[in-house]
């Protein structure tokens, strides 16, 4: 047995107790406004928060929180022997950078600004490219993509043509889905055998929900090349995405869906789509925690810590959101997943 | 000032007064069609109106949830980056369009807004949502206009109806009766005069 994993794994036992409650989100999503909510926020792991009073004080808490969350991967990665803690460092960096390199996609096609582009990324070293920079700046989104020559988002270059086919953004988008995907499982691939289950899980997980949540939004939609839209499946395979599109509601959909995706997108059929995806991160929840109860004493517990850390970090930047906008507790907490409180 | 002064007691005069008031009592009866017409338009459009209304309240709420909740689910940053995607803008056309002589702006949508990116679920439902509140926004400012325009049609309809009604034609009847009157009198006058030639004459020989 690695001492060294057993250390961090104590630890992270240890953090996973500090992680927030239900009774403290409940506490911080009944405060009154904003200043209550810093206030409250105080009295909890997080600790004093400083940000500027401004029009962007719902942006600037997001930037915190995530900054806290990368703080979080940093220290865990830290201590965590060397190939697992480069499994997670590259786990969540690629995870950031794909978010990134969407991000500036979206910003290049719509000519926005290098400022406007930068204000929306995760403050985050470059993974797989040298440098943000020459991407945002690039005279255009052709122009841009075309940097990523030679890099691990090179296929991107490729989808250019059906990018200038349809003036559209989602083949990109789709392939760096793709990419993200693929790049997890081939990184889980080199971890322990014991390990490489609850990375397996959680990446087919993720990209099942979402190949399903594509379909839905492609409703009633015919003729369109499966491989293209759907670069990779898992569990949920190209037939059964087929046979969403081909559903009469989507409440049908829904129904015709195996668990435990039926069980995720059930508040489809209530109307409420939003509630998908506090379900999907309650899937990942339930995922990881799967994977920790079969092996307490390891990597598991690590990565199921993160996983919780990062939904923690949705469910604040959510609140914050929410109490700059002065929107009352139950409608904030009923999107808020706290699994463990 | 009387309807009468400076009126000419003529048969030519009287013939002309009748004339015109013939004109003008057709013209009230179209001008009480057209009111009447614009009065059930006005009661119908306000119904529809309210109705509308209601229903927009409606689609409101349900888009400022699924926008409040795409925004709770994926936090400000993700929702900005995703709603840049959005490259065409809503692109409209203003036309003038009549109803019963009331001219009003018809608003047509000449191009839809593109949702380019593979947007999130949630963010997709609010984009739809809140597009096709636009779209109800739009229709019920043409519907408000048009229906503020006949209202004030309707306005200056009644007003033109009853001043004919209660001032124009009762001079004009005023004025014929006046110079029927004149002419009366002037025709006994005569016939006296006439009379009382004849009775001179008769009593000369």
């Amino acid at each position: 047995m690695n001492l060294g994993l057993t250390y961090v794994v104590l630890r992270t036992h240890a953090r996973i107790a500090d992680l927030l409650n239900k009774d403290q989100m409940t506490e911080l999503a009944e405060a009154a406004d904003i200043e209550e909510f810093l206030e409250r926020l105080k009295a909890t792991p997080y600790g004093e928060v400083e940000v500027e009073m401004s029009d962007n004080l719902a942006l600037s808490l997001e930037r915190v929180f995530t900054q806290k969350f990368i703080e979080r991967i940093q220290s865990i990665v830290a201590m965590t022997p060397a190939k697992l803690g480069d499994f997670l460092r590259a786990y969540f960096d690629l995870r950031f950078e794909v978010l990134n390199l969407k991000r500036i996609l979206r910003g290049k096609f719509t000519e926005s600004t290098v400022e406007q582009i930068t204000e929306t990324l995760i403050p985050i070293t470059p993974h797989l490219v040298d440098s943000y920079e020459p991407l945002i700046e690039a005279e255009n989104l052709e122009a841009a993509v075309m940097l990523l020559k030679g890099t691990a988002y090179g296929s991107l270059v490729d989808k250019l043509e059906l990018y200038r086919e349809t003036d559209a953004l989602w083949p990109l988008e789709l392939a760096l889905n793709y990419i993200y995907a693929s790049t997890t499982m081939s990184l889980g691939n080199e971890l322990p055998k014991r390990n490489q289950h609850i990375v397996n899980s959680l990446t087919k997980f993720e990209t099942d929900v979402e190949n399903i949540l594509v379909a839905l939004k492609r409703l009633g939609k015919t003729g369109l090349d499966l491989n293209e839209v759907f670069p990779v499946t898992y569990y949920v395979e190209r037939r059964d995405l087929e046979k969403v599109m081909a559903s009469e509601s989507l409440r049908e959909a829904v129904e015709n869906l195996k668990e435990p995706y039926r069980g995720v997108m059930e508040p489809i059929k209530t109307g409420d789509i939003a509630l998908v995806r506090a379900m999907v991160r309650k899937g990942k929840y339930e995922t990881v925690s799967k994977a920790r109860a079969s092996d307490e004493f390891g990597f598991n517990v690590i990565l199921a810590f993160l996983v919780y850390s990062e939904i923690e970090k949705d469910n604040l930047v959510g609140l914050s959101w929410g109490e700059v906008q002065g929107i009352p507790s139950e409608e904030l907490m009923k999107y808020i997943v706290i699994p463990w409180g | 000032m009387s309807a009468t002064t400076g009126v000419r007691p003529t048969k030519g005069y009287l013939m002309d007064t009748k004339r015109r008031i013939q004109v003008v009592e057709r013209g009230t009866e179209f001008l009480k069609l057209k009111r009447d017409q614009l009065a059930k338009q006005l009661t119908e459009s306000l119904d529809v109106l309210r109705g509308r209304r209601g229903l927009l309240l409606k689609s409101l709420e349900e888009a400022y949830g699924a926008l409040t909740a795409a925004y709770l689910s994926l936090g400000p940053t993700e929702v900005k980056s995703q709603t840049r995607a959005i490259k065409t803008p809503l692109e409209l056309e203003v036309l003038p369009r009549s109803v019963m002589g009331v001219v009003y702006p018809s608003v047509r949508i000449t191009k839809k807004p593109e949702i380019a990116a593979e947007l999130d679920i949630t963010l997709a439902y609010a984009a739809e949502r809140v597009y096709k509140i636009m779209e109800e926004l739009i229709h019920l400012a043409e519907f408000e206009e048009r229906v503020e325009r006949i209202a004030e049609e309707l306005g200056t309809t009644n007003r033109k109806v009853n001043a004919l009604e209660n001032f124009v034609i009762p001079d004009m009847r005023a004025v014929i009766k006046f110079i029927e009157d004149k002419l009366d009198e002037e025709s006994m006058e005569e016939l006296v005069r006439i009379k009382l030639i004849g009775g001179a004459k008769a009593s000369r020989r």
